[in-house]
């Protein structure tokens, strides 16, 4: 990294800086319930603790037989109109998928071993019925997978915002800035959990 | 970190409010205004759903992040049947506090958006994800899906082809 690649990267960054941005209320309230999600369904349990134990039996019976339903219906074809394979098969490219996304090699591994058997066992309708996601997922887990293992390094501390896209102001021969690892100095080490 | 993977929702908000100006900066390279902050909102519903499988070792959070994001961006654009890159954000205006510089420098950075423009799509995302999305080089690797050295590599050769148009184009 030269001085002249430097002071290109930082003309750079100024050229693509956008302006400041933050996310909405609307945003943020859809994060929360993002997050909040799996609690709301924990929450349920603490109600059942004070109830009589007559009532308490009959919430567990209830709760199993809709367990029973439901995997008679997955047994059976699950939704109306759509085979029990076709099922499995796009739970096994959402499974692929969050892999991917994750950017776990081995859990990509996995899951994508399990959705060429799940898409195997799909007649070409039903197969039809799954692209172009089914391709896309698979291309892109064959490309992680392809792709050489990244060495390993110390755990990069995230840094806390930036109000605009970041801008470098010193770039050592590493790729990083020479206060630390990063292009915008603005942004320290401290605050990546 | 370890709040927000206890599901903490105000760990979330933190990190949401952090990475959200460079995840938009980022999606907006590729996408309309209204779709790149769909990805955003996109991104960080993957985030939650999978921090559990995300060990905080490698090339850390924000690399991981990223990585998503570029996934979410890249389904976005197939769903939209097209590839590679949107309309630049408005005009990649800068935050010039010095009124005699602007002039000079509005018409370097257009020139250098111009060159920038002529570079590959693989150059492109790279220098992107290092300076529109402040990504360490490691980071970086880790969202290619390449090792650092080569990051580092494939960088000082995109920007020599982007000093090459540039001098091409008279700058």
């Amino acid at each position: 990294m030269t001085a002249d690649d430097d002071r290109l990267l930082e003309t750079l960054a100024a050229a693509l800086s956008t302006p400041a941005a933050e996310p909405s209320a609307a945003e943020l309230a859809m994060l929360r319930a993002t997050v909040s999600a799996p609690r709301e369904v924990v929450a349920v349990t603490p109600l059942l603790r004070p109830q009589p134990r007559r009532f308490r039996a009959l919430v567990v019976l209830g709760a199993a037989a809709a367990v029973v339903v439901a995997l008679l219906l997955s047994v059976q074809g699950g939704a109306p109109g759509e085979s029990s394979d076709v099922g499995r098969a796009e739970a096994s490219l959402t499974a692929l998928r969050n892999a991917v996304d994750g950017g776990d090699r081995s859990a990509t591994a996995r899951a994508l071993a399990t959705a060429e058997a799940r898409l195997r066992e799909l007649t070409t309708s039903e197969r039809a019925g799954v692209e172009p996601e089914a391709s896309a997922v698979l291309r892109d887990a064959r490309e992680l997978l392809a792709a050489p293992t990244p060495a390993t390094t110390t755990t990069t501390v995230g840094p806390p915002p930036s109000p605009t896209t970041a801008t470098p102001t010193s770039i050592d021969d590493n790729g990083g800035d020479r206060s630390g690892k990063r292009f915008d100095r603005s942004r320290s080490n401290s605050g990546s959990g | 970190m370890a709040r927000a993977q206890d599901g903490d929702a105000a760990a979330w908000e933190a990190l949401y409010r952090r990475a959200y100006p460079r995840l938009l900066a980022y999606a907006r390279r590729r996408l309309e205004a209204d779709e790149a902050r769909e990805a955003v909102s996109e991104t960080m519903a993957r985030a939650v759903a999978g921090m559990g499988a995300f060990t905080p070792t490698g090339h850390g959070f924000e690399g991981w992040l990223f990585g998503i994001c570029r996934h979410v961006v890249l389904d976005a654009q197939r769903a939209a049947g097209r590839r590679g890159y949107g309309p630049p954000p408005g005009d990649g205006t800068s935050t010039d506090p010095e009124p005699g510089d602007r002039l000079v420098r509005g018409e370097e950075h257009a020139a250098v958006r111009a060159a920038f423009a002529r570079l590959g799509e693989a150059d492109r995302e790279l220098l992107e994800l290092r300076v529109v999305a402040g990504l360490t080089a490691e980071e970086t690797a880790r969202v290619l899906g390449r090792r650092p050295g080569a990051v580092r590599t494939a960088q000082a050769r995109a920007l020599a082809r982007l000093r090459r148009h540039l001098e091409e184009l008279g700058q």
